[in-house]
């Protein structure tokens, strides 16, 4: 310490003017005490500053937490339904992709399924996508058709049938409320389940009217309410519903000019959304 | 005497001459290439459609198109569509038959598969036109079905 007084001193005379002895004497020590007062001073400063701001982190991060936990529970609570729609609707999209992608894929899906129906349906065979055999379809069919074609199926025993009914049910006006319609829906199921114990069977909901189609019959803008009815009926008895509708709104521009029947393309789109029901 | 076996070997000679001229006259074969007829009805009928693959004929009237000098088809688009024309040129007239049955058979399918909900389609094939001229047949249905008949006859 003494160097340094003297270093200081030979600094402050070379600084010209001379500071009385006792000044110099007095000031390294003030200035000692200075400069640690201001270390001081520092220190706890920069010591109360990360104190502040790790406990200002600490509050953030309690209140992420409880964000966190508010929505964990507020998804337990919630209903399952909607979610499983959501997913539903994903698998969905992806299975629609496939038509895309890989039609032959699709196809090669249905080489175990039957398809019954009406003329919406009977473009599966004409069409060549399916065997004619795999597809009991005709202009004009009604879903009390299927009691017709029990022994041909029994012969194929098929994993999947694949009912595509509606469009002319509706028109013919035997069943002009639409939960009645659901019930021989109902009924007709049940048979299949009796005499195909080993099939699994699926129902697609109606496909919509477009356009012309819409005027064709004064019953066709009601297909939503019937496949409502539909959905419903599936629902409480625990059978598989094809929902077609926005597959169709997606490609209602492969729709024929009478709004009711579709073109060749629009064939592989239906089958991969079938599709993603079987696989759920 | 002699004047009437005069006048009845010139009768004869006549009947002879009549017959022969009915009888190939009957016979109808055209030497018209299948292309130019098809061509000229496809022009008639307005069709803007490719023809059918062979299968198709196969498929529809149980037909092997190489059996004849030439066969083409325009089918349906769809299963809700009953526009149809079909034109054989026999290689043979024994064909003639087993065509016109397969034709016909092919109308009674279409018939019932529109029986009760295709209106349109029904008077369509109820207005069908078959024309059966020597080696050549000729199927239609739809709505220039008349039209294409008067190309197919005069491009024979």
């Amino acid at each position: 310490m003494s160097n340094f007084v003297k270093i200081y001193r030979k600094v402050r005379n070379l600084k010209g003017g001379g500071i009385p002895l006792s000044s110099e004497q007095k000031r390294p020590r003030i200035n000692r005490r200075v400069m640690f007062l201001a270390a001081a001073v520092i220190i706890i400063a920069v010591l109360i500053f990360v104190l502040v701001a790790r406990n200002r982190k600490r509050q953030e991060e309690k209140k992420l937490v409880s964000q966190g936990v508010s929505y964990l529970t507020e998804l337990e609570q919630r209903d399952v339904k909607p979610i499983q729609e959501d997913i539903k609707k994903v698998h969905s999209t992806i299975g629609l992709e496939l038509a895309d992608s890989d039609e032959n894929a699709v196809w090669a899906s249905f080489t175990d399924a039957v398809i019954l129906g009406d003329s919406r349906a009977v473009g599966f065979y004409y069409h060549e996508f399916m065997p004619e055999e795999r597809v009991m379809a005709k202009g004009g069919g009604m879903i009390t058709d299927v009691s017709e074609y029990t022994d041909q199926l029994k012969t194929l025993n098929p994993a999947q049938i694949f009912l595509c009914y509606g469009l002319n049910d509706i028109g013919i006006g035997t069943w002009p409320e639409a939960e009645d319609y659901a019930e021989e829906y109902k009924a007709q199921v049940q048979l299949l389940h009796e005499r195909l114990p080993d099939s699994e069977v699926f129902v697609n909901s109606v496909l919509p009217a477009f356009g012309a189609g819409l005027e064709a019959d004064p019953d066709y803008p009601r297909v939503g309410e019937y496949n409502d009815a539909l959905k419903a009926m599936c629902e409480e008895e625990g059978y598989h519903y094809i929902d077609n509708t926005q597959m169709a709104e997606d490609h209602k521009d492969l729709y024929q000019e009478d709004g009711l029947h579709v073109e060749t393309e629009f064939y592989k789109y239906w089958a991969a959304n079938m599709l993603a029901e079987v696989k759920e | 005497m002699k004047k009437y076996f005069q006048y009845l070997k010139i009768v004869l000679v006549l009947l002879l001459l009549v017959f022969v001229i009915l009888d190939l006259k009957g016979e109808d074969i055209s030497s018209a290439k299948l292309e130019d007829v098809a061509g000229a009805v496809v022009k008639a009928a307005d069709i803007s459609e490719k023809p059918a693959e062979n299968r198709m004929i196969k498929r529809f009237y149980g037909l092997n198109p190489k059996d004849f000098e030439g066969a083409v088809l325009y089918a349906p688009t769809d299963n809700m569509d009953a526009n149809e024309l079909f034109i054989v040129r026999l290689s043979d007239m024994s064909q003639s038959q087993a065509v016109e049955e397969a034709i016909e058979e092919r109308l009674q399918t279409q018939k019932k598969s529109f029986e009760g909900y295709g209106a349109e389609q029904t008077k369509l094939l109820n207005d069908h036109i078959l024309q059966v001229k020597g080696n050549y047949i000729f199927y239609m249905v739809g709505e220039n079905a008349s039209k294409a008949e008067k190309a197919f006859l005069n491009n024979l």
